[in-house]
């Protein structure tokens, strides 16, 4: 009996003191006193006092995030848009609590969207806090707005409550066309961190029809050090992603001569290999793609589904994918920044010959012969064997 | 005497305790300083050459069995000089155990509960450890065997969940480090945390079978080894040329885990694993104080010395060090030379002088 009371008395007091230490004491974080952050801009603006960061957070409203039934009728925003001005980020961020009455809560944010004026001029002010501050996560993407960071994070998108998600998922599913080159915050962080490899970020742009505003991913942002110096376009971007060997599906569209028709081809599966070699004693590199293919549209009526056809196809196919890449390899040698990786290849795969031309790479580089073999094999043709609608 | 010590620990039960007290910190803060691709060849050397120091160890633990360090310094110096002997072992395993505790400390200010104050927070941490070594060696012993093997199921659970992220090509070029350079290293692993088993001359002597001791401390350093292998390998590999830049890439590393959105934030793991280990390591160094204390004070009772030994191994804890800043500095430049006494000149002094004494002498064995 005298036990049992022991037991229990013991029992007691573990649970109370548990009852009361396990709700957390001074770091407590209590939803309905938090901002959780979806999205985040950065710009530079200038103010009366001067050059100032103008910072944008998208900030979900829990409230009003509700049931697709609900949804219909109330036709209000379930997020809100905050700006606060700041020297640093830090400083900014701090300064939000001057309006808001909530603290700004980062390990929910997705995208991270820098201003281009501010990109130009170095992203080396601004990224640390993301780095250094235990709340962001490493795994959010960051873009270069063309233009305002904040204008692209004021807009409300079609099917998703939140914008900053429909970005983030935007980004993630950059493979049906492999044009858009996503990028993490721990990407980037390596990249600024690289002594040869240097930076790339999405773009994301504003489009304005007279009914409607939307937010688009256009190109790629390219960067010498932490300096934006240009832009690829879409199809550059795709070369840059064959290269990396990022590309996971798209089409690829080719006039098949000597007709006039277009022929779209879907890319199944890519593979890629960069092989670093030494020539004469001077860097050269291979590039090595093999890409599997399948007819996606036809759009003449002869039957293409023989072999002799076939063969000229995949040998289109791969002229097209040479084209991308060389496109990129043209503005990586006019911008002269090496975003490929060739010089961590050969830092890593060649390291002895490294060390006697790693120190001159910015020299080397532009010059530096890049030869690119593709081949590339249609293994399907879809449903159909020739154009459906006979002669 | 020594009523901490009841109930006997087996040669199984060595090689977890051991292996949760060296992965002790070392589960967080890689030894050796930044890593580059070689450094898990430093690893294995500097495992290499904490051996020849444990060789040491179990010489000296042999040739006076069921006697710890302060009762071996006793007999071997002679009285006078054989307590500034334990006495100066006494402070590094104290001085160590406060170490230990800062790293607890660090951590927890700056990636988990950054406003909770340090004080609360150290007292608690200790406290544990403190309750640990109040109920026995025994009760720490048993905790590891749950612990460890949580660790080491942890570890390789981690690495599997950042297979996704493992770039092979973040781990080239090997063999590029400089000799003296690699040699440094694997110094800096050899006494942190190989080395800092001479505090286990004061848990030996309460081993069931002595003679089975060495091949405990060698799976017990190759499991070390193994799980720091794995764990430095995985980091560089997602990280790569950004792993020197954070102050724990351990931990960093396993922030990016991010499958399908829902096993994310798995980081929690690591530190689970830390906190675990660090309370064995902690709980080791202030049970082989306390016992060493009360043997060098003479006292009946080793009971009453623990929740002293609590207070001021939280307070140098707290105190001890300014700063992250200087933790690191400290563990990587000071530490090597700090510990090259205690872990080496002390053990192998008192071994050369016991062999050259004869000591133990026939007939005066306890």
């Amino acid at each position: 009996m005298r036990r049992l009371l022991r037991t229990t008395l013991a029992l007691t007091l573990v649970l109370t003191v548990s009852v009361f230490s396990s709700i957390g004491c001074w770091d407590k974080k209590e939803l309905d006193k938090l901002a959780i952050v979806a999205g985040f801009g950065v710009d530079q603006v200038q103010t009366a006092e001067g050059d100032r960061l103008l910072l944008t957070a998208q900030i979900i409203k829990a409230d009003q995030v509700i049931s697709p039934e609900q949804a219909g009728g109330s036709g209000k925003q379930s997020f809100l848009t905050d700006q606060s001005y700041g020297r640093t980020v830090f400083e900014g961020v701090r300064n939000f609590t001057f309006e808001s009455s909530r603290r700004l809560f980062f390990p929910h944010n997705r995208v991270l969207i820098i201003g281009e004026s501010l990109a130009r001029s170095g992203l080396h002010p601004i990224i640390d806090f993301f780095i250094r501050d235990p709340e962001p996560r490493p795994k959010q993407y960051v873009l270069v707005a063309k233009g305002k960071a904040a204008d692209i994070l004021s807009v409300k998108t079609g099917l998703e409550e939140i914008p900053a998600l429909a970005i983030y998922e935007l980004l993630q599913d950059y493979g049906a066309t492999s044009k858009v080159y996503p990028v993490t915050l721990q990407d980037l962080t390596k990249d600024l961190a690289s002594k040869t490899k240097t930076a790339v970020l999405p773009m994301i742009e504003l489009v304005s029809t007279s009914k409607k505003k939307t937010i688009m991913l256009d190109g790629t942002a390219v960067f010498k050090s932490d300096r934006m110096v240009g832009e690829l376009n879409i199809n550059e971007t795709r070369g840059l992603l064959w290269v990396l060997g990022k590309v996971h599906s798209g089409i690829i569209v080719f006039k098949l001569p000597p007709y006039r028709h277009d022929i779209s081809m879907e890319i199944l599966e890519a593979n890629r290999q960069i092989r670093p070699e030494l020539r004469n004693g001077k860097p050269h590199v291979t590039v090595v793609i093999d890409v599997e293919m399948i007819i996606g549209e036809i759009t003449l009526t002869k039957n293409l589904t023989v072999p002799r056809e076939n063969e000229k196809l995949e040998r289109m196919a791969s002229q097209g994918i040479k084209k991308e890449i060389r496109a990129a390899l043209a503005k990586a040698r006019q911008f002269n920044t090496d975003f490929f990786g060739f010089g961590e290849a050969f830092h890593s795969r060649r390291p002895k010959a490294w060390k006697t031309f790693g120190p001159n790479w910015d020299q080397i580089f532009p010059q530096l012969p890049v030869e690119i073999k593709v081949s590339t094999v249609i293994r399907r043709v879809g449903e159909a064997t020739k154009f459906p609608i006979l002669q | 005497m020594a009523e901490l010590a009841q109930g006997r620990i087996s040669n199984i039960q060595l090689v977890l305790l051991l292996t949760g007290f060296l992965l002790g910190t070392s589960i967080l803060i890689l030894p050796g300083g930044d890593i580059h691709p070689d450094t898990w060849l430093a690893f294995l050397l500097g495992c290499g050459q904490g051996l020849i120091l444990a060789f040491i160890y179990l010489a000296l633990a042999r040739r006076f069995p069921g006697q710890t360090f302060v009762k071996i310094a006793e007999a071997v110096w002679g009285r006078y000089i054989g307590k500034i002997v334990s006495l100066a072992f006494l402070w590094y395993v104290f001085h160590a155990g406060a170490l230990t505790t800062t790293n607890f400390l660090d951590f927890i200010k700056v990636s988990i509960l950054p406003s909770t104050p340090a004080m609360l927070l150290v007292l608690m941490l200790v406290g544990v450890c403190a309750a640990a070594v109040w109920s026995g060696l025994e009760v720490i012993t048993r905790c590891s065997e749950v612990l460890v093997p949580l660790t080491i199921l942890f570890t390789l659970f981690l690495a599997l969940m950042l297979i996704p992220d493992f770039k092979a090509a973040n781990l080239q070029p090997v063999l590029q480090t400089p000799l003296p350079e690699l040699l440094k290293t694997s110094v800096r692993v050899a006494t942190f945390p190989f080395g800092e088993t001479v505090i286990f001359l004061m848990i030996l002597p309460f081993l069931n079978k002595q003679n089975k001791s060495l091949s405990s401390v060698v799976i017990a350093f190759a499991l070390t080894v193994f799980i720091l292998i794995t764990g430095m390998l995985r980091t560089l590999g997602v990280l790569g040329n950004v792993a020197p830049l954070y102050v724990y890439p351990l931990y960093q590393a396993t922030r990016s885990i991010d499958l399908g959105h829902t096993l994310t934030r798995l980081e929690i793991l690591t530190s689970i694993n830390f906190l675990t280990m660090g309370f064995i390591k902690a709980s080791v160094q202030l049970f082989a104080f306390v016992v060493g204390l009360s043997q060098f004070l003479g006292l009946k009772s080793d009971r009453t010395l623990v929740v002293p030994a609590w207070l001021l191994m939280s307070l140098l804890g707290l105190y001890n060090l300014p700063g992250v800043a200087e933790t690191i500095a400290f563990t990587h430049t000071v530490y090597p030379f700090y510990a090259l006494p205690f872990e080496v000149f002390i053990p192998l002094a008192t071994l050369v002088v016991a062999w050259l004494r004869k000591l133990p002498r026939e007939g005066q064995q306890p």
